[in-house]
């Protein structure tokens, strides 16, 4: 016997209501396995040719590589562009903005005497650097993420960059964000000059560390 | 048995995902051990549904934590045992009033069932400290949390009682939680002074399992002779199940420098090429386009995204590479459907300025000025030309009725829709339904034909006609809208509706007035009326409060009962999409207590990376009385229009570089 009151007007608008309801589910039961990260061949020759300052950078996170091209500079941040319109900001060797590769970086601002920024030695570099992380968030306002690095100089090797074989010094940062999270940025630097080879930088919480590999310098005399 | 004559109706639209399991008595929706409650554990924007399940008792719970210190929960109760079965609706309120230190223990209150006077009412105070992975709690309850069965607690013939509030009997109750962090099992144990059939006082044990991300299952025993199941959806619409912004990228921003005025000029079909080839690739329609002055106009949409900010500057970024460098503004008008709603106007030096900054979403949100779109417009490139069409499916959808059954019952609706849209203003639509799993008996028409209790007076085991009808928009002034509608709007009642709704696309709020006369549908056959009819007129104030997405929406007017009432909803709109929302309606002729209703919205976009504009919505509780009841069908204009709020784009602002 039915009790009480059937409901009435309680209906979801159920155009495509299904369909969504399959991918939220299988959204939630099938998560993102851990990704391989495919790479991209890197055709050094049509690059030095072209007389192009060119980076590639893969996402762990979503298992993506792409080579980007340098297309602008501003601010004396090198912006370059990748397939898809992905792309990313360096200032120096420091990994300024993100787009495309998963939550985007926004900006990060740091310290005058960053050795990310201006070409440092290994052994030179400051003790301590603090940078502040920019993310978008609700509203017009961008999360602000500080972190403190410290770092450590690791061996001498010879690394390979994109059938380039470079001569590099490994320094590890081991930073501390103000939450308390820790995270582990990784360079490696030019013997020679310090300037950036390869870096794995920390790029958000979400994106997390994402690698650049300097196929060709940017060289502003170029 | 017997329900109380006021239960609430009670549906969901159930997804797969949360159609097995059932559980152990919830308390509103707030933080809880098994059966006591337990201070906030979550973090600002914590959403959670919860079924509970037992012999004698089964519940459905929503539960939003606005903020790290308050939590808000409403739930739909059904008893059952000697006396009978009864349904309650319940809203509650957890607040903690200090956090805790290293040495001192947190303090939180709580209020279950304010304004009900339902059996499930109830009063907290309660101390809390975490010790690494366990957390206890200690404190003394009123109401449920004191007796069995608590009494004349919160209503006086619909006036709401607060006396009662932590006063009468009370008793002690304790609680752990401890995270074993083996496999997502949580164990919990608890106390309470509470006697039982079989003890003078109450003990309960809990295991809960993390089955996936968000999904828990817990079971419970106590010494009362009571075993339970819950089922627990647990999210944070603020964080993303799918990471953002993993497709393609925005196209780059080019500064317009001075160096660019001395190169040779594209003309407004060569921009127009260009922007429509770039913002394809981005799934982003140009539907118009003007190129004068020192200004671009243009009509943008996307089919992919929600966030209408992020396709703004999307098209201002393709804008900054391909317009000529003597455009200084860009204009971007956001279409719903049948209205030019907003025109954003972007000053395109601020967003040279804007661009690569820290606070570059700032300086862009500077740099933009909302217009309401003029009726008419000079003569485009290009303009939409419509053709019209038909559109059709069938749909599914499953919901827990806890009214129509002593047991949470699932039932199945498969509902055909079509619709033939003669214009972007204008459309004729009709739905046929049938419920294929688990009908209601029908019972004897009332002697007079109510708004909403003789539901069950309607046939059901036939497919019966939902809907049919044919609605026109359109503007009577930039800032003016308005609707028309003829036909069955619901199936309960049939009639014609109007609508006039003002809003400045400035401004935070809007304002609406609905006339409808309507005749009581037949309780058989497609078409017929029933000798009854009603009008309402309702006027509706819309308002974006606050920078956190919150609203209200408060209506008032003459309902179908021919009754004065107040509606009023409050809730959250997330930038990604999600829209959480609670409403209530006061009616000068009812005598029971408030009732509760629950809107939740999940965009396709939080879980998948494919994202869409599509999404899952859940309605609970809702209009299910005869008092403060409107039609639904119409189609409100608010509806179409909210997503055209300032603040709501305001809100998804920080994705404009995106």
């Amino acid at each position: 016997m039915i009790k009480g009151v059937v409901c009435a007007g309680l209906i979801a608008s159920l155009s495509g209501c299904i369909g969504t309801l399959g991918q939220m589910r299988d959204a939630i039961l099938n998560p993102n396995p851990e990704v391989e990260v495919r790479v991209p061949g890197v055709n050094r020759a049509a690059i030095e040719e072209a007389d192009l300052a060119a980076v590639l950078v893969l996402s762990p996170t979503i298992g993506l590589g792409s080579v980007g091209v340098a297309i602008q500079m501003r601010d004396g941040r090198i912006i370059y562009n990748a397939n898809d319109n992905r792309g990313i900001t360096l200032e120096g060797g420091l990994v300024y903005a993100t787009l495309g590769l998963g939550t985007n970086l926004q900006a990060v601002t740091t310290q005058s005497d960053d050795p990310l920024v201006r070409e440092t030695r290994a052994g030179a570099w400051p003790a301590e650097v603090t940078r502040t992380y920019y993310i978008a968030q609700r509203g017009t306002e961008f999360a602000q993420i500080t972190a403190t690095c410290r770092n450590q100089v690791g061996r001498s090797l010879a690394i390979e960059v994109a059938e380039a074989t470079r001569q590099v010094v490994e320094v590890v940062e081991i930073c501390t964000t103000q939450a308390g999270e820790n995270f582990n940025n990784v360079h490696y630097l030019d013997a020679g000059t310090g300037r950036i080879w390869r870096t794995s930088q920390w790029t958000g919480p979400v994106q997390t560390n994402i690698q650049v590999d300097v196929i060709e310098q940017f060289d502003p005399d170029a | 048995m017997s329900h109380k004559p006021h239960g609430i109706a009670l549906s969901l639209v159930l997804s797969s995902l949360l159609a097995a399991g059932a559980a152990a008595e919830g308390i509103g929706g707030l933080s809880q051990a098994i059966d006591t409650p337990r201070a906030p554990s979550g973090v600002a924007d914590d959403f959670v549904i919860l079924f509970d399940f037992r012999e004698d008792y089964r519940a459905l719970s929503l539960g939003l934590q606005p903020s790290d210190w308050l939590e808000i929960g409403i739930s739909f109760p059904t008893y059952d045992d000697d006396a009978g079965s009864s349904s309650g609706n319940e809203l509650s309120f957890g607040v903690r009033l200090l956090e805790e230190g290293t040495y001192t223990p947190g303090l939180t209150v709580g209020i279950v069932g304010f304004g009900s006077d339902d059996r499930g009412s109830g009063e907290y105070v309660l101390a809390s400290k975490t010790f690494g992975t366990l957390s206890a709690s200690v404190g003394m309850g009123w109401g449920r949390y004191a007796l069995a069965v608590p009494e004349d607690r919160g209503t006086d013939d619909g006036v709401i009682r607060t006396d009662h509030l932590f006063e009468g009997d009370a008793a002690p109750f304790a609680n752990i939680v401890w995270d074993t962090g083996v496999a997502g099992l949580v164990a919990a144990a608890e106390y309470s002074g509470i006697e039982g059939a079989e003890a003078d006082e109450t003990f309960a044990a809990s295991l809960s399992y993390e089955v996936l991300d968000g999904l828990t299952v817990t079971g419970l025993v106590n010494n009362q002779g009571n075993a339970g199941l819950r089922l627990q959806f647990a999210a944070n619409p603020a964080q993303s199940l799918a990471q953002e912004n993993m497709g393609r990228g925005p196209h780059p921003y080019v500064p317009n420098t001075p160096a660019r005025a001395s190169q040779p000029q594209p003309t407004a079909a060569q921009v127009l090429a260009l922007l429509n080839e770039r913002a394809e690739k981005e799934d982003i329609r140009i539907s118009r386009f003007v190129m004068e002055g020192d200004t671009i106009d243009v009509t943008a949409s996307s089919d992919k995204d929600v966030v209408f900010a992020r396709t703004v500057g999307r098209v201002a970024r393709i804008l900054s590479a391909v317009a000529p460098a003597n455009i200084t503004t860009f204009r971007v008008t956001q279409n719903t459907g049948a209205f030019d709603s907003n025109v954003v106007v972007l000053d395109r030096a601020g967003l040279d300025r804007a661009v690569g900054a820290p606070n570059a979403a700032e300086l862009a949100w500077d740099a933009t000025s909302f217009e309401a779109s003029p009726r008419n417009r000079p003569e485009g490139l290009i303009a939409d030309r419509f053709e019209p069409r038909l559109t059709y499916g069938i749909a599914p959808s499953f919901r827990a009725d806890f009214i129509t059954s002593d047991t949470l019952e699932l039932t199945g609706t498969l509902n055909a829709n079509a619709r033939y849209t003669f214009s972007p203003q204008t459309f004729a639509a009709a739905s046929v339904g049938y419920r294929f799993l688990n009908q209601w008996t029908q019972e004897d028409p009332p002697a007079e034909p109510q708004p909403r209790s003789d539901f069950t007076s309607y046939a059901p085991d036939i497919v019966y006609l939902q809907s049919l009808s044919v609605r026109h928009r359109f503007r009577i002034a930039p800032e003016l809208y308005s609707r028309v509608s003829a036909g069955l709007f619901e199936r309960a009642y049939g009639g014609v509706s109007g609508e006039v709704l003002w809003r400045d696309p400035e401004q935070n709020f809007a304002l609406g007035l609905e006339a409808t006369y309507v005749q009581k549908r037949a309780y058989e056959g497609w078409f017929g009326f029933e000798d009854a009819d009603a009008s309402t007129l309702i006027g509706s104030i819309y308002a974006n409060v606050g920078t956190n997405g919150n609203f209200v929406i408060l209506d008032a007017g003459q309902h179908l009962a021919d009754d004065f009432a107040v509606g009023l909803t409050i809730g959250r709109n997330y930038r990604n999409g999600w829209r959480i929302a609670a409403s209530t309606t006061w009616s000068e002729e009812e005598t029971a207590p408030l009732k509760f209703g629950a809107e939740v919205s999940i965009p396709l976009s939080w879980t998948s990376v494919e994202g869409g504009v599509g999404a899952t919505n859940l309605f609970v509780g809702g209009q299910s009385g005869d008092f403060g009841s409107r039609v639904s069908g119409t189609g409100l204009l608010y509806d179409e229009l909210r997503a055209s709020d300032k603040r709501r784009i305001e809100d998804g602002f920080g994705e404009f570089w995106n």
